[in-house]
């Protein structure tokens, strides 16, 4: 049986949401919410993963909603979402389930100008950047232009008329209705505010020294990233001790290493490798080698013998 | 001209109507907190600057949230009644309106959402016994 929590101390506990990632955060504030519905529902307890469930489809809903809200924007050219939008998002969901007034085409309609400009005026009063939301675009005047056509009946008493409002939708009512009548839920806890640390550094931009590149671009990276680094014996020995193949065949090349460049020397030793059993124990190391002595075209790195 | 007059009210009381409610959900604070809101939005690519839609998404997401609670209590509730128990067991059972898997199931069959819950992992003697008929 699954554990049963009391919806109380869902709302009540503070000490594990510091601790959690940033996705895991963002569920158990949801979980809290969504207990807290519940609360106003009637139940005293849930099990844990009945309320798990539940939140998982809460967030589903939501973004549901935003995705239908932002597609519909975006098939009409605008980049920003508005009312209409969400309504219409709202609507398509609701549909599964059903509300009066559905199959009335009507509503799809645009809404009002009138309302529809002082709406956007309030906008574009609020927002910076108020001009992608005033222009309605193709996708719009199309439902407008199917309905025309699509109702003939309609005509006599002009269907393209801004007096059909699409925002007299009944799932939007229901949502007035659903504002007005229940008492507000405040969230239990204070949430704790987490800075994001990713805007606090700005991308790195450009030295002014460089006029022939426009300042727009990002800047160049750290110089640390292309310079050669000086230190290099360090590391170098370390993983020449560190390993037998370093061992084996490193010798002659740590000699030259020594100097500290990552290049290697013009004139290098003669590598020796050997096919087989060896009877060469000065190395340590038994198993086979690989002989390159019969090759005449590796003999650039030989010396002359 | 008739008909256009009663437009012109009906499209005024839609107006007023929807005005009134933009400016109450600014005083409305909806159980599900803005930043959460905005986050989940964010993920879909959802973009508006009016904090009134972002109410109004919280809104519709809080009320979807309520109905199918409140569906499923009254499962529970219907169960609790079926069940025909002397009457001072209905009365503890009243109380303790838990919210289950099998309830949440039946309600939200109706918006379409198909939750199947895993009856038993066999992991304990007491597996596979109904929850209701338990003692707590």
């Amino acid at each position: 049986m699954s554990k049963v929590i009391f919806l109380q101390t869902v709302t009540m506990e503070t000490e594990t949401l510091e601790t959690l990632g940033p996705s895991e955060f963002s569920f158990a504030i949801m979980k809290v919410a969504v207990a807290q519905i519940c609360q106003s529902a009637g139940f005293r307890a849930a099990q844990s993963s009945a309320l798990e469930t539940l939140t998982r489809i809460a967030t589903i809903y939501l973004q549901s909603l935003a995705k239908s809200a932002a597609t519909r924007a975006a098939a009409g050219g605008r980049t920003q979402s508005n009312i209409f939008d969400v309504v219409h998002a709202f609507r398509d969901l609701s549909s599964n389930h059903g509300f009066a007034g559905a199959s009335d085409h009507s509503v799809s309609v645009l809404a009002s100008t009138p309302l529809m400009a002082s709406y956007l005026q309030s906008l574009t009063k609020s927002a910076s950047s108020g001009r992608k939301q005033s222009v309605i675009f193709d996708y719009d005047y199309e439902c407008l232009h199917a309905l025309k056509v699509l109702s003939p009946s309609r005509r006599s008493t002009g269907a393209a008329n801004p007096n059909l409002c699409s925002l007299a939708s009944t799932p939007l009512i229901d949502i007035v209705r659903f504002v007005y009548s229940h008492r507000e839920i405040p969230f239990a806890r204070p949430l704790p505010r987490r800075s994001s640390p990713s805007l606090n550094s700005p991308p790195p931009c450009n030295p002014k020294q460089s006029s022939h590149i426009p300042a727009w671009l990002p800047g160049f990276p750290d110089p640390s990233t292309y310079t050669q680094p000086k230190i290099q014996t360090i590391s170098e020995s370390n993983w020449n001790a560190g390993t037998e193949a370093g061992k084996y065949s490193g010798k002659e090349k740590k000699k030259k290493s020594k100097a500290g460049n990552m290049e290697l020397p013009e004139k290098r030793e003669k590598v020796r490798f050997k096919l087989g059993e060896t009877k060469d124990r000065r190395k340590g190391i038994g198993g086979k080698r690989v002989s390159w002595r019969n090759h005449h075209q590796n003999s650039k790195f030989e010396k002359q013998r | 001209m008739n008909q256009n007059q009663g437009g012109n009210d009906a499209r005024h009381d839609d107006d007023s109507a929807l005005t009134d409610f933009l400016a109450s959900l600014v005083d409305y604070t909806p159980t599900i907190p803005d930043e959460l809101v905005e986050h989940y939005l964010g993920k879909s690519g959802f973009q508006c600057p009016d904090v009134r839609l972002i109410r109004l998404v919280a809104v519709a997401t809080q009320k979807f949230v309520a109905e199918v609670a409140g569906d499923a209590l009254q499962q529970c509730k219907a169960r609790q009644s079926a069940v025909v128990k002397d009457k001072r067991d209905k009365q503890q059972k009243d109380k303790r309106l838990i919210l289950s898997m099998e309830d949440l199931s039946k309600a939200l069959r109706e918006y379409g959402v198909n939750v199947k819950h895993q009856e038993y992992f066999a992991d304990n003697p007491s597996t596979g016994i109904d929850p209701t008929s338990r003692d707590e």
